[in-house]
């Protein structure tokens, strides 16, 4: 090859280098911006989150200390029951264990502490498990927590559908003994963001289901093919 | 690199990109309860399960945007890869611990009601797969219809 030749063919080379070497660089920045817009957006959502979550809510009558559930009797083995009104196995424990656990209460045996949470507000067109939640904090201010619960499950809407309106809750209320005060508790919104608030922290303490039950600060866990409802009593007579 | 390497690589960019759209475009709409999802799998505090579950479906729709563009191919793959590392082990240790839970994957998660079986060994298998384009689109990101290839 001639001189002339050799020369030609090193400036090709070169120039190809030199190209694979900007191409290179530009994908290492395109690599690096988008790197960082990812983190950008990453953390301005978890801040907006952060900061767009309700801190104020108003707690009802006769809670527990922290404000989350609402407590019935004083018995020494203390019985904590998170539940959702529209989760269809809250149902089934509820009208398979509620009669024993209120006799309980009475005879002094147990502390039972209801925890109305919202996990399920997604299975509504409404909220029905948020603004259910909060109805029963009004109900718990008139001291007929428990009459309103059964009067909810006893109704339970379908999964998927609309949940009851505040009108029906008012009026299920109503008939379950509560009154005005009730009504406009409901209306108002009163305890609105308290669920979300005992939902956060049922979370907090490692409840990830409904119905979820601990006996004595320890979940139950049923074992295979027993019910909850089995387990739970089981697990208190452990205790007594 | 041959032709048919480069529509191969086009078929696994749309697919896992689609994927992660789709899963991160199901989460971000109840953030909370992505949160609740990664709580499900009791691995972390809640304070950690609500930041991952938050950031989570944001990096997962970013991910997928990046995948069906073609931009920044290889380190949205490199992201999508360890994401599937990340969730295999996460549906691994759920199984391995007995947990009764929904992985939370393309649903908002959450334990299972009592007397529903998960069905882990199906949603290791789907993100095996997913984690092989991955992994292709890493080694060969390079691709038909992209904009880094646009770019260049």
């Amino acid at each position: 090859m001639s001189k002339r030749g050799n020369q030609r063919m090193a400036t090709r080379l070169i120039r190809q280098q030199k190209a694979k070497e900007a191409r290179r660089n530009r994908s290492i920045r395109v690599s690096a911006i988008t790197a960082g817009v990812l983190l950008l957006v990453s953390v301005g959502a978890y801040a907006v989150y952060a900061n767009t979550k309700d801190t104020a809510h108003n707690v009802p009558q006769s809670t527990n200390a922290s404000g989350t559930g609402i407590v019935a009797g004083s018995g020494p083995i203390k019985v904590d029951v998170y539940q959702d009104y529209l989760c269809p196995s809250c149902r089934a424990f509820h009208s398979a264990a509620q009669e024993r656990l209120q006799k309980m209460v009475q005879d002094n045996q147990i502390t039972l502490a209801t925890f109305p949470i919202a996990i399920l507000d997604r299975l509504s067109t409404n909220r029905y498990s948020t603004r259910s939640a909060a109805a029963a904090g009004c109900a718990a201010d008139g001291g007929k927590f428990a009459q309103f619960s059964d009067a909810l499950y006893a109704k339970q809407p379908a999964e998927g559908g609309a949940g009851y309106t505040d009108a029906e809750l008012v009026a299920m209320g109503r008939s379950a003994g509560l009154g005005d005060a009730f009504a406009s508790c409901v209306n108002d919104g009163t305890y609105a963001s308290w669920p979300s608030f005992a939902t956060d922290e049922s979370s907090r303490r490692g409840v990830t289901g409904t119905p979820t039950i601990f006996v004595n600060n320890q979940k139950v866990t049923p074992a295979q093919g027993q019910t909850i409802t089995d387990a739970v009593f089981n697990a208190i007579a452990a205790q007594s | 690199m041959k032709a048919w390497q480069q529509w191969l690589g086009l078929a696994a960019r749309v697919g896992l990109g689609a994927a992660f759209l789709a899963a991160g475009a199901i989460k971000v709409t109840d953030l909370a309860a992505s949160a609740r999802a990664v709580n499900a799998y009791q691995l972390m505090p809640w304070e950690m399960a609500q930041f991952v579950g938050v950031v989570q479906p944001v990096l997962e729709i970013g991910v997928g945007l990046l995948l069906l563009a073609g931009l920044a191919t290889r380190l949205a793959a490199s992201l999508a890869a360890l994401a599937m590392v990340a969730f295999i082990a996460g549906i691994a240790s759920a199984w391995a611990r007995g947990l009764s839970i929904d992985c939370g994957c393309f649903s908002r998660g959450g334990t299972l009601p009592v007397g529903q079986n998960p069905n882990y060994a199906w949603d290791i298998a789907r993100d095996v797969a997913l984690l092989a384009l991955a992994i292709y689109l890493v080694v060969f990101p390079v691709t038909k219809y992209s904009l880094d290839r646009r770019m260049s």
